[in-house]
């Protein structure tokens, strides 16, 4: 029977004009949900469809284009899209291709199969958009936009497509989604959890923000334009002061006279250089003293402060301390940190004093004057740092280009208006210049604390920019020459700072950060990222590891030996219960029908009386002959129903008796009936 | 190939025959419904599988919650169809009888019983079917529409009641057996009897000439249960009005239509003359009645007549 596969609407019946407007507000809907990550262009394109769909609709027609217009569109379309996009294989570009044709879709939505295909493929798009992130915002972005197209699923099931208004319909929808969700909390618990099968070959290109590995005079300043959380720490126990809070990334070690780069870090993946020296030990298992939940930024490095080392295998944490991933990290990603300390590695193997020939000539000059009024190294650094302090420098987001050659010499003498990079480049410039080791650190300082959720929360903006120097004696010093120049971008963050510069977050203007000087705002910001706080805790990170310590909490130990034992229970206990019902199932379900009912009730009331009659296959005169030699009284009263019953069953009835009631009459009379068995 | 098909529909149809027995009425319960899967909802596990591997693949814990959520709309689908299915009442009412090439009506009536059903179609495969809602408690009357082919006893066999509710990717269906059976009558065509003079009258051109005249006396509003086709159908695209031409029935002397007036017809071609007779009769509006074998009709007036004697002709399974 299962080879018979119908449709329960004919393929080309053409769906109703309610359903059609469903789906055209789902496709908007799914438009909208993924505008912000795929060309404006298309987004228009594909509205422009919609209207046209509309208008179509509105007039009546229900003829849509003809089969050579419309492959000929279609072909057209994707070509520009082919051209426009070129071999940029990314998940943008894939989604974006997925949304052309699922929009082109529409230019044929004739039939009930076409409609249902739409809805469906509408619902993945709206599943897709987990890709761009998986915090409370787009959850329930998701969840409110996917009663759409499970709407259009029900009306085009529905016999009456007119029959429901749309609160209607989309109740109905949200009714089904409600049911789901306990299901799916259970299956979300239980459901093994499994590393990646194989390696995606599509890449974000626009999903991840945050630092690169390489650092030229604004690019930090960029960074600073956004709002968006880098990562969030748990401190377990009292946290240091927030002027304390250098979160370690990547170390620049190169410098090509404009931009600093990373000598050993080639294409994001091969460590090279760093990976010369073994990794650190991890700490002792157990204990911890900060945790780190990353947000995604397909980099393989992670962030950490300074003498702190990893609780567990990965990441790995190299020997000049940068903490390093396997592979670059595309989803969040939770690390915990202990205290210890990282040994002083000797800087000479580096070269750390290297820099390119003949560029800067000024900055050098300066650098031979301050060096020969301050041998010792120390000094020397100090004497820098008061000439920030002291000098008219001045710390901003938009300070002005430095298109020339010599980019430090121009900062120095000529704009002396920077953010972080150019402070922290001069710096380590001025120092390799006089000999001394020293590298650019990036990373993010200090980040917000959340009372709600007793967490930080470092953001974008807080990216930042220092300097590490090797004394002889002192080993790697952290110098902040940015701290020289803007004191309370390191006591209270940049917002203070920079409270007046209208570059902050000026791409923001509706960021809850930028408003944040408002005290309800600020209350509310806190509140909703203490919320995705939990959300991201408890529910996105909950993997391999946090599955399997509930299901030890729940089952202790030895929790696979008791869990299968409980599999083993249940399903024991399913087969006794189905063996059951097939041996007994067979007596409740004998249920004679109903013309045969008097003759089984009179069998019943036999046997109870003590005479064995067999089941089931004796003719009621059979049944007569059988039963009245074993009788000792009622033998009339059986004769009589048995030839009453013989009447009723095998004669035929004339129209419009009612026999139902003349068989439950005599079933009335079968239970009264007296009958006691022989005694032998 | 085509044997195996057939033998194996042959075993479906005695299993169904034990575990659903033919009854005017039946109520759908487990014994009686079957749950599978349609090919939309293998196209959608295909599709939620690729979310799955996605979400892991990406490590995305909310696609793999998608997928999750995905899975469990299709678990809960299956009860929520096999719920919409569950109770519901079927009964056969009647079913009309038609001409050849004519549409039978099948009219089957369907009790909702404690709750709502949604989108449940009832009929025959592939096309024969009718789509329909109904609210709790409700009774309704559906009706399907069979072709009529050969004179005779139409049996359209197993009944067909399915539902995709709600998402249209699980199929709950039942295939009751409620011994619909409808009539057609012979098709009416001309043919001179054996020998006019055994027939009363033998005018066969008096009759003729009643037959497009008729004994005319106005019009009068159509009532249920007419024929349609005395439905004066300029006068209903004018007016929208269904009237018919009312005759006055003759008090004339009542004719018979014997079958051995075309004995030298085999069986289906001497009924298809006899209905011709019936209906020529019926449209002079003179009474007349129906001899066949040992079996009369009659003799009366009417619509109910004609009928009675159609009938009498589509049921008969003489040579």
């Amino acid at each position: 029977m299962f080879r018979r596969n119908f449709t329960l609407s004919p393929a080309d019946t053409f769906p109703s004009q309610g359903v059609i407007k469903l789906l055209l507000i789902t496709q908007g809907a799914t438009l909208l949900l993924h505008a912000m990550r795929v060309p404006v262009w298309l987004t228009i394109l594909c509205f422009v469809l919609l209207s046209w769909r509309f208008w179509r609709l509105r007039s009546g027609e229900r003829d849509l284009l003809s089969n050579g217009v419309k492959n000929s569109l279609a072909v057209a379309l994707v070509a520009i899209f082919g051209v426009s996009n070129g071999l940029n294989f990314t998940v943008e570009a894939a989604i974006a291709f997925f949304l052309l044709t699922y929009s082109l879709k529409l230019l044929e939505l004739k039939s009930y199969r076409d409609a249902f295909v739409f809805a469906v493929l509408s619902l993945f798009l709206i599943i897709l958009v987990f890709l761009y992130g998986q915090s409370l915002l787009e959850v329930s972005l998701v969840l409110v936009s996917i009663v759409l197209p499970l709407a259009a699923l029900l009306a085009l099931q529905d016999a009456e497509p007119g029959s429901a208004g749309w609160l209607k319909r989309f109740s109905a929808g949200a009714r089904i989604l409600g049911w789901a969700i306990p299901l799916l909390i259970f299956i979300y618990v239980v459901f093994p959890r499994v590393g990646p099968l194989w390696a995606m070959p599509l890449k974000s290109n626009s999903a991840f923000t945050g630092l690169s590995e390489k650092m030229t005079p604004g690019m930090i300043s960029d960074l600073a334009g956004l709002s968006s959380r880098a990562f969030r720490v748990v401190f377990n126990g009292s946290p240091p002061p927030k002027s304390e809070l250098y979160w370690r990334a990547i170390l620049l070690d190169g410098f090509d006279g404009r931009t600093w780069y990373r000598s050993g870090l080639q294409s994001g993946r091969e460590i090279g250089l760093y990976r010369t020296g073994a990794p650190l030990p991890p700490g002792p298992q157990g204990s911890w003293d900060y945790e780190v939940a990353m947000e995604p930024h397909n980099q393989v490095w992670g962030f950490t402060l300074k003498n702190y080392v990893m609780v567990d295998e990965s990441p790995r944490l190299s020997v000049d301390g940068t903490l390093l991933f396997r592979d670059s990290q595309e989803s969040l990603t939770r690390y915990r940190m202990v205290q210890g300390e990282w040994p002083e590695e000797d800087p000479g193997q580096w070269r750390l004093t290297r820099l390119p020939e003949g560029v800067n000539p000024q900055t050098r000059a300066l650098v031979q004057e301050l060096r020969a009024r301050h041998a010792d190294d120390e000094s020397y650094i100090q004497a820098w740092l008061s000439l920030f302090r002291e000098q008219p420098f001045f710390y901003t987001l938009k300070p002005p280009l430095l298109p020339g050659e010599h980019t430090i010499d121009q900062f120095l003498f000529e704009t002396r208006q920077g953010f972080c990079e150019h402070y922290a480049g001069a710096m380590t410039f001025a120092l390799r210049a006089a000999g001394i080791p020293a590298r650019v650190v990036t990373g993010y300082m200090g980040g917000e604390y959340n009372s709600s959720g007793n967490f930080w929360a470092v953001f974008q903006y807080d990216a930042h920019a220092w300097v590490e120097a090797w004394v002889e004696g002192r080993g790697w010093l952290r110098i902040d020459p940015t701290g020289a120049v803007a004191p309370q971008r390191i006591e209270s963050g940049l917002r203070a700072a920079l409270a007046d510069d209208a570059a902050f977050l000026e791409n923001e203007p509706l960021s809850l950060a930028r408003l944040s000087n408002y005290s309800t705002v600020a209350w509310l910001r806190n509140q909703l990222e203490y919320m995705n706080y939990l959300w991201h805790d408890t529910v996105v990170l909950y993997d391999q590891n946090r599955q399997s310590n509930l299901f030890s909490r729940w089952f202790g130990e030895n929790k696979w030996k008791r869990i299968l034992g409980l599999l083993g229970v249940l399903a024991v206990g399913i087969l006794v219960l189905f063996a059951g019902a097939l041996l007994y199932g067979k007596t409740w379900r004998r249920r004679p029908p109903v013309a045969l009912r008097p003759q089984w009730i009179l069998e019943r009331k036999l046997r109870r009386a003590g005479i064995p009659v067999p089941p089931g296959s004796l003719t009621p005169a059979e049944l007569l002959s059988y039963a009245t030699p074993r009788l000792a009284s009622g033998r009339e009263g059986l004769k009589a129903v048995l030839e009453e019953y013989q009447a009723l069953t095998y004669s035929r009835s004339s129209a419009g008796e009612d026999v139902s009631e003349k068989r439950r009459a005599l079933e009335r009379r079968i239970k009264s009936l007296r009958l006691k068995r022989l005694r032998r | 190939m085509v044997t195996l098909r057939k033998k194996l529909q042959q075993i479906e149809e005695n299993w169904l025959k034990k575990r659903v027995p033919a009854s005017e009425r039946r109520t759908l319960d487990n014994r009686s419904l079957f749950v599978f899967p349609n090919r939309w909802g293998v196209v959608f596990g295909l599709l939620t599988l690729v979310v799955l591997i996605t979400g892991i693949n990406y490590q995305n814990a909310m696609i793999s919650a998608s997928a999750y959520l995905l899975i469990a709309m299709c678990l809960l689908h299956i009860f929520q169809s096999y719920k919409n299915l569950a109770g519901l009442t079927l009964e056969f009412d009647r079913a009309e009888s038609a001409f050849p090439g004519d549409w039978i009506t099948v009219i089957l009536r369907v009790h909702a019983g404690d709750r709502e059903r949604k989108g449940i179609l009832v009929g025959w495969l592939p096309d024969r079917y009718a789509r329909f809602n109904l609210d709790k408690g409700q009774s309704r009357d559906i009706t399907v529409r069979l072709p009529a082919k050969r004179r005779g006893a139409l049996e359209p066999g197993r009944l067909l009641v399915a539902t995709s509710w709600p998402l249209g990717l699980v199929t709950v269906w039942s295939r009751p057996d409620l011994s619909v059976r409808a009539w057609v009558y012979p098709e009416p065509v001309h043919a001179e009897p054996l020998d006019a003079d055994t027939q009363e009258g033998g005018d066969q051109d008096q009759r003729r000439k009643h037959a497009s005249e008729g004994d005319f006396a106005g019009l009068r509003e159509y009532q249920k249960g007419e024929s349609v086709r005395r439905i004066v159908w300029k006068k209903f695209a004018q007016t929208g009005a269904r009237v018919v031409r009312d005759f006055e029935v003759s008090s004339a002397k009542p004719e018979w239509v014997d079958a051995s007036a075309w004995a030298h017809l085999e069986t289906e071609r001497k009924l298809s003359a006899m209905c011709e007779a019936l209906l020529a009769l019926y449209n002079q509006h003179k009474p007349f009645g129906l001899r066949i074998e040992q079996t009369e009709y009659g003799p009366d007036a009417g619509e109910a007549q004609l009928r009675r004697c159609l009938l009498s002709l589509a049921q008969y399974e003489g040579r």
